[in-house]
């Protein structure tokens, strides 16, 4: 790995934890868990587009343990971990699938698996299905902001494309 | 066809995804219809059944606290025909923000103390008791 991509890498990072953090700091829209905007899955995809799944992956990771370790008990790293790790695994399938066009069909597709994988968690945590309850309102919710974070990544990427010479 | 393979999944996705939508959007008002007012309510701490509560013959509000590992707290109160979390240690507050429920619709969960509670209409026989007999 060049030392430019590490650099470009760890701006990624960065970006993505203090969206992350700002993020977790808004008041609860609903009250209902596992709702939120999930902006921090823009950064994932622009880098899942541009860079390919295992450098996404690398961000994912570094941000997700970063993030529990700053603004977070140590419960909420192991619903990012679950919820991050299935909604990457789904957008590099749905990424390979559509030739990394479309995005904001795969951040969709990324945001119903996060609150899949959110909900499985806690259902394993909580030792009760009785939370499978809240899946219908989640994934009302994930479907309209993965759509929000995908035309949000879909405007952002092509600043980010080796034309522009911005990277 | 005229269309290209990459249009063609592409529609396919975005099928899936309102598909999806739609599902859930049916399930919703399915549920909503079907939710018939609680006469118990199933305390869970870590998924184990810590209370019973009968909503229906309450004739004093009262309040009872639930104390979890570390210091963790939830305050519930009961009033007749509905309870709900009036305070609680939990570092974001969703729990008392979903207010008092009545009936089975919607359980009101606090995921960083592990307490669900749940109401039902009537007393369930399925795994929350113990079983009555084996046949052979």
């Amino acid at each position: 790995m060049s030392i430019k991509k590490m650099v470009t890498l760890a701006l990624f990072t960065t970006i993505a934890l203090t969206i992350f953090v700002i993020e977790s700091a808004l008041p609860p829209i609903a009250p209902i868990p596992g709702i939120k905007l999930g902006l921090a899955n823009i950064v994932t995809l622009v880098v899942l587009v541009h860079y390919g799944s295992k450098d996404a992956f690398f961000v994912l990771m570094l941000r997700i343990i970063l993030a529990s370790i700053f603004a977070g008990q140590i419960i909420s790293f192991a619903y990012s971990l679950c919820g991050g790790c299935l909604c990457l695994l789904s957008m590099c399938i749905c990424n390979k699938l559509l030739h990394n066009k479309y995005i904001y069909v795969t951040s969709i597709i990324g945001a119903i698996f996060h609150n899949i994988g959110q909900i499985i968690i806690a259902c394993v945590l909580l030792q009760s299905l009785s939370i499978m309850v809240y899946l219908p309102i989640l994934l009302i919710s994930s479907i309209i902001t993965g759509l929000f974070t995908g035309l949000c990544s879909h405007f952002l990427s092509p600043f980010f494309s080796s034309k522009k010479g911005l990277l | 066809m005229n269309i290209e393979p990459i249009k063609r999944r592409v529609i396919f996705c975005i099928a899936i995804i309102v598909l999806i939508f739609m599902a859930s959007l049916v399930s919703l008002i399915v549920f909503y219809q079907s939710a018939s007012p609680g006469t118990y309510a199933y305390l869970y701490q870590d998924g184990v059944l810590i209370e019973t509560i009968t909503l229906s013959d309450i004739t004093q509000n009262y309040s009872l606290k639930i104390e979890g590992t570390n210091g963790a707290y939830n305050t519930i109160e009961v009033h007749d025909g509905e309870i709900g979390i009036v305070s609680s240690s939990c570092p974001d507050g969703l729990c008392m923000n979903m207010g008092f429920i009545h009936d089975d619709l919607l359980p009101i969960t606090c995921l960083p103390n592990k307490l669900v509670i749940k109401v039902v209409s009537e007393e369930s026989d399925t795994a929350n008791q113990a079983l009555d007999g084996i046949t052979y």
